[in-house]
Parts: structure tokens; C-alpha cells; sequence
């Protein structure tokens, strides 16, 4: 019975350790300074790119109205609150142009760092509002984008390379101190991996569930499809043993981020291998916006070379 | 953050927002029951922050089904021999193509695709009906007919040649005449098969039978 209680105390002294050394270590920001400046350049042009058709969709006379979405969305009319917010609905195509492009400016603003703090969340919150407006137009890029400028919501990441830190720097100079470690910065850097690693666990366990993936010919249903700006499909059908293995690239370094990207040696290889297989899906499949996103998300797992500590090891 | 209730606070909302973004994520495969109770308490919170990709069908890229390949809308003006393809202008592997932009009118060309190839005709209707409602007032016509086309790939190891002209390959899945009516509303009517349509008896005038 000691030794049992010995056990449980151990454990609960070794798991207490380990999750605040994870969680709560103070790190540099400067990465996410960086990655600041990547989500924001992603969030632009994924925004910007609802401009061309944002009158025949959203405006007054567009056709993605409440009557589509309603009946897109039978399941959560039901429900007292869907969750399902935006401000995007009919108004007067005056109004919706200045709505998308004020929000062009906060996300501007945000990849920037102006008034990092506050744009941030205000970007976050205005791209739930496209997002929200019409779910079904989404794809697998925007969780994976929205997750991103959410947590950057919790760090202070416009305190390199932006201009707050021009602002600052005078304030910081008279004060002789530098910037210092913050806990919030590995918060966000540790819910970004940790919800990235997810996201690579169920494209790994989806596309286990088909047989195109095991057989090795997921690629060539991707890139044969008219829409996809790839080569030759008749050239591609010649090479059925290149496409046979470049599938199973995919497959193997969507299992190895999940796998490796924890341990400092083997993490450099799980990402050198992820991202040859997402150009490789660019490339062959068109997927850009999503490898474009799963690129950008990935450079939270690279340490930017500081001379403050890191927040990842 | 040295204050151990702080942390301790800020450890219970680390811990509870992580599992709702599990259920959220890995509630859209096989659904057990418990899952799908969970999922239903913690909704609002997962749809609110999107966490919960409930129309993303997509992070597998393939299973090579049908609705996986790429779709188009198509509206057949009466006399005109060729169909106006939406988006128009915007589907041939140009620039545009490399964007969210295509994705997007092809995830909705696809789910709409899915829903009519699945018998959903109320919501594919829906889709016609705003269509009409927009593209009437630019047309002479009170009438257009509106399909939903499937492109339809070679097998990788088949014998079949890959197409040259990829426009070839498609299959209509879904007709629906559009009509503007007297009183302005927009009407859908679904076109189906001889097969497919209620069989009447075949009667004779003399008779009445």
C-alpha cells in the first residue's frame, strides 16, 4: 500500500513538473513575431480573395442567401444558438464593400503589428465572420488558418518586427532593458503545435479509412481532375511506381509531424519531409491554399535563432 | 505566472479547450454515441471558434468516390448551344486556379453535387432558386435550365485513354428547369428519368378507362 502511494505521488509530482515546464516555461516571442507576419500575409490573400465574388454571393442580390444557408444548415436552425456568427449578411453593397475592406486594413494592420494586441483579436474575429457566413464554402485550409490567428490572439506577438516594436524601442532604450521571456508566448506556441499535431493525426487517420491511400493511387485522383493546374496526366499514368511512392511520402510525414516533431533530432527531418510532400501536393494536386497553410503553420515548430530562451526543445 | 492558482485556473481552461478541440476535430468521422452526446453539449463553443470543421469533408484530400471529383454549375439559356459554366471565366487552370478562390467554388460545386447525387433536391433546389434570383434580372429569358456536371477520371492502371478535352468527360448529374413566373417568384422544377417519374395508367378517350 506504500509503495502504491509512493507510486501516485511520484507520478503526480513528475506529470505536475513536466506540464508546467511545458506550459509555463517563460520564451522568446520572437518566432511568433515571425509566424506573425506569415498568418497575416496568408490571412490577406485568403481574404482579399472573397472580393471578386463577394457581391453575387453575399451582397443583396447574391445567391448564397438565407434561404441556401438555412437549408445548408437544417441541422442548426434547431438549436437556440448555432454558433454560426457573421456580419456579413444582406446589407446594402455599399456596406459590404466597406465591411471587407476595413477588415482588409485590420488584417493589414495585423501583419504589420500595429496595434498588434488589439488587431488581432479583431482579425480573428472578423475572418470567423467569413467563415461563418457561408461553412460550406470552407475547406480544410481554414480551420488551420482561423486556429492560427486565434492563438495569436494570447501572445504578444507584435513585439519584434512590427510597428509597435518601433514605438517601443525608444520607451525600452530609456528603461535600459530589453524585452523580456513571456509565459503567454509559449502558451500560444504550445496550443498552436499541440492543435497543429491534431490536425495532422485526422488527415493521417482519414485518409487510412480509403483504400486510394493504401493502394498508392491518391495522387493520381488528385491530380487528374480538370481543375488541377498539374502535368501531363498521360505522362503521370506512365509512371504509376513515382506516384505509387510519392503517396506514400504524404502518408509517412503526415505520421511522422505527429510522431517526431516533439523530439529536437528527429524534428528536422519531420519537417523537411512535410514539406517536400506539401509542395508535392501543390505541385501535383493543386492543393495551394492548403499546403500554402500547412507550411506557414509548420514554421512554429522551427526556432528562430535569439539569444533569448526558447520556448520549444 | 507564479501565482499557483492562476496557473492552475489557466491549466483547466488549457485542458478543456484541448478536448473540445479533440471532440470537435475527431467527432466528424465514425461517431460513437457518447461522442455524439459530448458534440452536441459543446457546439456552440467548437462552431463559434471553428473549431469543429463540420462541412470539411476534406482532410483526407481522396477516397477517389465520385463527388470527390470536380464539378460545375451550368445554365442552358433556351436557343443558346452552348451552357454558361459558372464560375465563369474562373475555371480553367490559370492563375486564379493556384487560389482559395477556386478551391472554394469547387468545394461548393462538390457538396452541391453530393446533396443532389444523395436525392437532397430541397437543398440543390435552393441553390437554383438564388441562382435564378440573380441571374434573371441580367437575362432576357424567364427560363434557363440548370445542371450540375461530374467529371468523370480514367483509372490509373484502366485502358481507357486520358481525354485530350477534358470538357468531354463530363456527366450531368442533376437538371432543373428554372422559371421566373407571373407574379415574379422563381420556380424550380427537378427533371428526372422516364424511369424515375410516377407511372400513370394508360387511358383511352372512348372508355374513360
Amino acid at each position: 500500500m506504500g509503495r502504491l502511494q509512493n507510486y501516485w505521488q511520484g507520478l503526480q509530482q513528475h506529470a505536475g513538473f513536466a506540464w508546467n515546464e511545458f506550459w509555463f516555461t517563460p520564451s522568446s516571442v520572437r518566432d511568433l513575431s515571425i509566424l506573425r507576419i506569415a498568418v497575416g500575409v496568408l490571412a490577406l490573400v485568403w481574404q482579399l480573395s472573397f472580393t471578386a465574388d463577394l457581391q453575387s454571393w453575399f451582397g443583396p442580390q447574391g445567391w448564397l442567401d438565407s434561404g441556401v444557408v438555412i437549408e445548408w444548415n437544417r441541422e442548426q436552425v434547431t438549436r437556440t444558438f448555432s454558433g454560426r456568427l457573421s456580419f456579413l449578411w444582406a446589407q446594402q453593397p455599399a456596406v459590404l464593400w466597406a465591411a471587407h475592406f476595413a477588415v482588409t486594413a485590420v488584417l493589414l494592420s495585423f501583419t504589420c503589428g500595429l496595434f498588434t494586441r488589439a488587431t488581432s483579436v479583431l482579425s480573428f474575429l472578423a475572418l470567423l465572420g467569413y467563415v461563418h457566413r457561408a461553412p460550406f464554402l470552407g475547406g480544410a485550409a481554414e480551420p488551420v488558418l482561423t486556429m492560427l490567428v486565434g492563438y495569436l490572439c494570447v501572445a504578444p506577438c507584435g513585439r519584434y518586427f512590427s510597428l509597435d516594436a518601433r514605438r517601443l524601442r525608444a520607451s525600452l532604450a530609456t528603461a535600459n532593458r530589453l524585452p523580456l521571456p513571456s509565459v503567454s508566448a509559449t502558451i500560444a506556441r504550445r496550443l498552436i503545435q499541440v492543435h497543429l499535431v491534431m490536425f495532422y493525426l485526422v488527415m493521417f487517420t482519414t485518409k487510412l479509412a480509403g483504400a486510394t491511400w493504401w493502394n498508392g493511387e491518391a495522387l493520381w485522383w488528385l491530380s487528374v481532375q480538370p481543375l488541377v493546374p498539374s502535368p501531363d496526366p498521360s505522362f503521370l499514368r506512365s509512371q504509376p511506381v513515382i506516384l505509387n511512392f510519392l503517396t506514400y511520402v504524404i502518408l509517412i510525414s503526415e505520421f511522422g509531424v505527429v510522431m517526431l516533431s516533439g523530439n529536437r533530432w528527429f524534428r528536422p527531418l519531420a519537417l523537411g519531409a512535410s514539406t517536400f510532400s506539401w509542395c508535392i501536393l501543390a505541385g501535383l494536386a493543386g492543393t495551394w491554399p492548403l499546403s500554402a497553410t500547412m507550411l506557414v503553420a509548420n514554421l512554429v515548430f522551427w526556432n528562430a535563432p535569439t539569444g533569448e530562451p526558447s520556448g520549444t526543445k | 505566472m507564479q501565482n499557483d492558482t492562476t496557473r492552475s485556473l489557466v491549466s483547466l481552461a488549457i485542458i478543456l479547450h484541448l478536448f473540445c478541440v479533440f471532440v470537435g476535430l475527431f467527432g466528424n468521422q465514425s461517431i460513437s454515441t457518447l461522442q455524439q452526446r459530448v458534440q452536441m453539449v459543446l457546439t456552440p463553443y467548437c462552431r463559434l471558434l471553428n473549431l469543429d470543421p463540420q462541412f470539411t469533408a476534406g482532410f483526407h484530400l481522396t477516397h477517389a468516390m465520385q463527388f470527390e471529383d470536380d464539378h460545375q454549375f451550368a445554365v442552358q439559356l433556351p436557343g443558346e448551344p452552348e451552357a454558361m459554366v459558372l464560375p465563369a471565366g474562373a475555371i480553367g487552370p490559370d492563375l486564379e486556379s493556384l487560389g482559395f478562390r477556386r478551391q472554394r467554388w469547387r468545394t461548393l460545386t462538390q457538396r452541391t453535387g453530393l446533396l443532389a447525387a444523395d436525392g437532397d433536391d430541397q437543398a440543390v433546389a435552393e441553390v437554383a432558386r438564388a441562382l435564378g434570383e440573380t441571374l434573371f434580372p441580367q437575362l432576357d429569358t424567364r427560363r434557363f435550365q440548370f445542371q450540375i456536371r461530374r467529371f468523370q477520371p480514367p483509372d490509373l492502371l484502366g485502358t481507357a485513354e486520358v481525354p485530350e478535352v477534358f470538357e468531354e468527360s463530363y456527366e450531368t448529374i442533376y437538371r432543373a428547369d428554372v422559371l421566373l413566373d407571373s407574379a415574379g417568384k422563381v420556380r424550380v422544377h427537378k427533371q428526372v428519368e422516364a424511369a424515375e417519374a410516377a407511372q400513370v395508367r394508360e387511358t383511352t378517350r372512348e372508355t374513360g378507362r
